[in-house]
């Protein structure tokens, strides 16, 4: 019966874990296509701002991130929840589901890489102006 | 502008001390994630006979991704600063793209990283087989990101540099 249960937990644990891959793999991607309003750094005046665009030189890339895990630690914790339902616990337990749950992550993640890896790799530069010298 | 010269970067007063901790983290990882791959990749052909020191492994990579992650985002901003936005943006803005696509893929994997460590509280490979060949995918990807986000960062580092 201890068997059980502690294969239970592992494959609820599981399925909770992907489903927050997934799910921080999509809004990371939405977010960034859909220029959705999160909290930018604008690391000159050390202050943060919502908006979907920044006004000057900012930064995303802890806005997304955070907001991306907090949205993916939110999923694995109603995957976890969810999954002690008989019902679901049930089709959890068919190797099949917890594999299409993988697949889908699998899948926001290639897209994610791709996406990612085009826009990073295609950004127009924009250097900042150089500070004046010490007593010049 | 020069070490000395005041900043108006958080942090850019203890970027060489980040910059050493994050990389002291990078090799850490380095190490764990290709090891955790090598011993992961014994379950796909069915040896089960050293579980203990693989959950051991994954738990590592699970914590030194996160600490490494962290130092990374402790100096990023002076990296955005000083390196990118007054030398890369200029000089190298191929190196620019290039370690956004590190900050990116290192954010996407985060959560596959910290699932290793959580699935080894929990995971009997031996007894779960066909959880294993997921499990393998993941470690192979977080070995694989962890290569490329180092293999970038050191091409930054002598391209542009940091401390």
């Amino acid at each position: 019966m201890s068997a059980i249960r502690a294969a239970g937990a592992s494959v609820r644990l599981f399925a909770s874990l992907l489903t927050a891959r997934a799910v921080f793999g999509a809004w990371y991607l939405a977010s960034s296509l859909g220029r959705w309003t999160i909290p930018w750094y604008y690391p000159l005046a050390r202050t943060w701002r919502w908006s979907s665009e920044p006004e000057g030189f900012a930064m995303d890339w802890y806005g997304r991130t955070g907001l991306a895990l907090l949205a993916a630690a939110f999923a694995a914790g109603g995957m976890w929840l969810a999954s002690g339902r008989p019902v679901v616990s049930r089709w959890l337990a068919r190797p099949a589901a917890v594999l299409a749950i993988a697949h889908a992550g699998a899948m926001v993640l290639v897209v994610d890489y791709l996406y990612f890896g085009w826009v990073m790799m295609h950004q127009t530069p924009a250097p900042l102006p150089l500070p004046s010298p010490p007593g010049g | 502008m020069g070490a000395d010269a005041p900043s108006p970067i958080v942090l850019y007063g203890v970027h060489r001390v980040l910059l050493l901790l994050h990389a002291a983290g990078s090799l850490t990882l380095l190490f764990a994630a290709t090891r955790h791959a090598v011993l992961v990749r014994r379950y796909l052909g069915g040896r089960f006979d050293d579980i203990a020191r693989e959950k051991k492994w994954a738990k590592t990579v699970a914590t030194a991704y996160v600490g490494t992650f962290c130092l990374g985002a402790l100096l990023y901003p002076t990296y955005r600063y000083h390196v990118r936005g007054l030398y890369l943006d200029r000089h190298a803005p191929v190196f620019a793209g290039l370690f956004d696509v590190k900050e990116s893929y290192a954010s996407l994997t985060l959560v596959v990283a910290v699932a290793l460590g959580a699935l080894a509280l929990t995971l009997r490979p031996a007894e779960e087989r066909w959880l294993v060949p997921v499990y393998a995918a993941m470690s192979a990807l977080v070995c694989a990101v962890v290569w490329l986000d180092a293999s970038i960062g050191i091409l930054v580092v002598v391209v542009g540099g940091i401390g």
